[in-house]
């Protein structure tokens, strides 16, 4: 069963463009979806709220098109991002009442013992608080009501490092639940690498890869060679880029098996080295054959 | 519409504005025992008060409930609610209108109806004053629709300058139409004459018209964040 999907999604303004996203979430699954500042990620992710409408595509949540059916949708989604905050003059414990009298589902148990988790007093009025706290605060009104699908917007950005370490334990927690389905966006690949299922890379309005986690992880290499004078490299699938330095070449491949070593080898080239790659490595690689040149 | 969440966004601004909401009350009222304390000055100083208490409340309300949860990003929070456009559009004007229509109620009645006994004697101004509070009132209109509308401070702001530069002219032209103004201000008893009628008519519309554009800009809009 899928919990959410676009299908050919479009949106256009004068400097940036949505092009053709197709995204496909199924139920229980954990979806880090990972781009540069200005990718396309929050656009996205409010298309798939109903926030802002596609100018083209079809999106659909729990079975219900969006955004005509937002309000049905929304009462299985838990929605928290980077540039949400809280009303201010108000304590955490109003806004825990307010969500717990819209939701019949909010579990005051579980809200009790994220507050205790969170060091987090429901007294406090938000005003008061750090962007720690009041991202923990944001964290525990969409837990502790339970929703089918949890959309996190770039939650842990400016985070400290305890804070980060926090939010990303409370959600592995929330992840026992196998039904529930969490689409996680960042552009730091560290917090996404620890969380995530599948991942997504989108660029410049593009989705631009998607697989699993561990597929991505283990098919993608970089390969470090020794290039005799004369000796040019052989075409081998699945290169995404080659960089040159003298005798040095270092080649990154989306699609590592032993032969690709041997082809080297058999061209001539010495392979030095076969190294596998990190999440932050396999992205940048990706927006670079993305872009068509080189980052460095 | 979703009823529910509706009342609930309602209840929610009533809370966040009840303290607003009786603050402005008590001034207006304060203002209305300053204008019949007697003497020609103290009418004067009162009635101004008055128009400033209901202005302000007009330009408070419009900046807390709509300009400021857009800039404190708190309309995120909203908006991820099981909440359309039009469910947080209704939602805005039930609070606003009657957040702001209770505390212009209560002091339009009191001072409509002390202007009107026969001890003040000044029922000739009733007319005037009445479609000078209905115009307060379409004030608040056009800044709640420009907040809501544009969803920005700069034209919001802007509103406001205008509607209140516009008092002054406006109360100037109403004075000036016969059967409104002028000679009639000074007579003892209330005469709503065709012309006061007329213009109320005007102003009842001009409300319809204005909450009639909210809801069309309102559902025309494809981005909301």
């Amino acid at each position: 069963m899928t919990a959410a999907i676009l299908k050919g999604v479009e949106k256009h303004y004068p400097h940036f463009s949505l092009q053709g996203i197709d995204m496909s979430l199924p139920v229980g699954e954990i979806m880090g979806l990972i781009g540069p500042n200005g990718a396309g990620k929050s656009t996205t992710i409010r298309i798939l709220m109903g926030l802002v409408h596609q100018d083209a595509g079809d999106v659909r949540v729990f079975g219900h098109t969006m955004p005509d059916e937002q309000v049905k949708a929304k009462t299985q989604i838990g929605y928290v991002s980077e540039d949400m905050r809280l009303y201010g003059h108000a304590s955490l414990g109003w806004h825990m009442g307010f969500i717990a009298s819209i939701y019949p589902g909010w579990d005051q148990r579980y809200a009790e013992e994220l507050l205790r988790r969170f060091d987090l007093k429901s007294e406090q009025k938000i005003k008061g608080m750090s962007h720690g706290q009041r991202v923990k605060a944001s964290l525990l009104l969409v837990l502790a009501r339970a929703p089918r699908l949890l959309i996190l917007d770039e939650p842990t950005t400016g985070l400290d490092p305890v804070a980060r370490q926090e939010v990303l334990a409370a959600l592995m927690d929330a992840l026992r639940d196998e039904e529930r389905t969490i689409l996680f966006s960042s552009h730091n690949t560290q917090d996404v690498e620890q969380l995530s299922d599948s991942i997504t890379f989108i660029d410049r309005g593009q989705v631009i890869a998607s697989r699993d986690k561990e597929s991505f992880l283990d098919s993608w290499r970089r390969i470090r060679l020794e290039v005799p004078d004369g000796i040019k490299l052989p075409v081998v699938a699945g290169v995404e880029t080659v960089r040159a330095s003298g005798h040095i070449s270092v080649v990154t491949t989306s699609n590592y098996s032993d032969d690709n070593a041997k082809a080297y080898e058999a061209g001539g080239a010495r392979v030095t080295a076969v190294e596998h790659m990190t999440l932050e490595e396999i992205f940048l690689s990706n927006v670079s054959a993305s872009r068509g040149r080189e980052l460095q | 519409m979703n009823s529910f969440m509706i009342k609930k966004l309602v209840a929610k601004d009533w809370y966040f504005n009840r303290y607003i909401m009786v603050a402005y009350l008590v001034g207006g009222f304060v203002a209305m025992a300053v204008m019949f304390s007697g003497g020609q000055s103290m009418y004067t100083v009162g009635s101004i008060l008055l128009v400033t208490a209901i202005i302000s409340l007009a330009c408070h309300l419009v900046m807390g409930t709509v300009v400021q949860e857009r800039k404190m990003q708190t309309l995120p929070f909203i908006m991820s609610l099981p909440v359309s456009v039009t469910d947080y559009t209704v939602a805005k004007l039930v609070a606003n209108l009657s957040v702001y229509l209770l505390p212009w109620s209560l002091l339009s009645g009191f001072l409509i109806t002390i202007m009107s006994s026969s001890i003040i004697g000044s029922g000739g101004a009733v007319p005037i004053f009445t479609l000078m509070l209905v115009w307060m009132f379409i004030t608040y209109m056009i800044m709640l629709a420009a907040a809501l509308i544009s969803e920005s401070e700069g034209w919001t702001v802007l509103a406001m300058v205008v509607c209140n530069t516009a008092f002054t002219f406006v109360f100037m032209g109403l004075n000036a139409i016969e059967g409104v103004g002028g000679e009639l201000i000074n007579q003892p008893d209330v005469v709503w004459t065709d012309a006061a009628l007329l213009v109320l008519a005007g102003e009842v519309l001009l409300i319809a018209a204005i909450l009639g554009l909210i809801f069309y800009c309102q559902r025309r809009k494809t981005d909301f964040l």
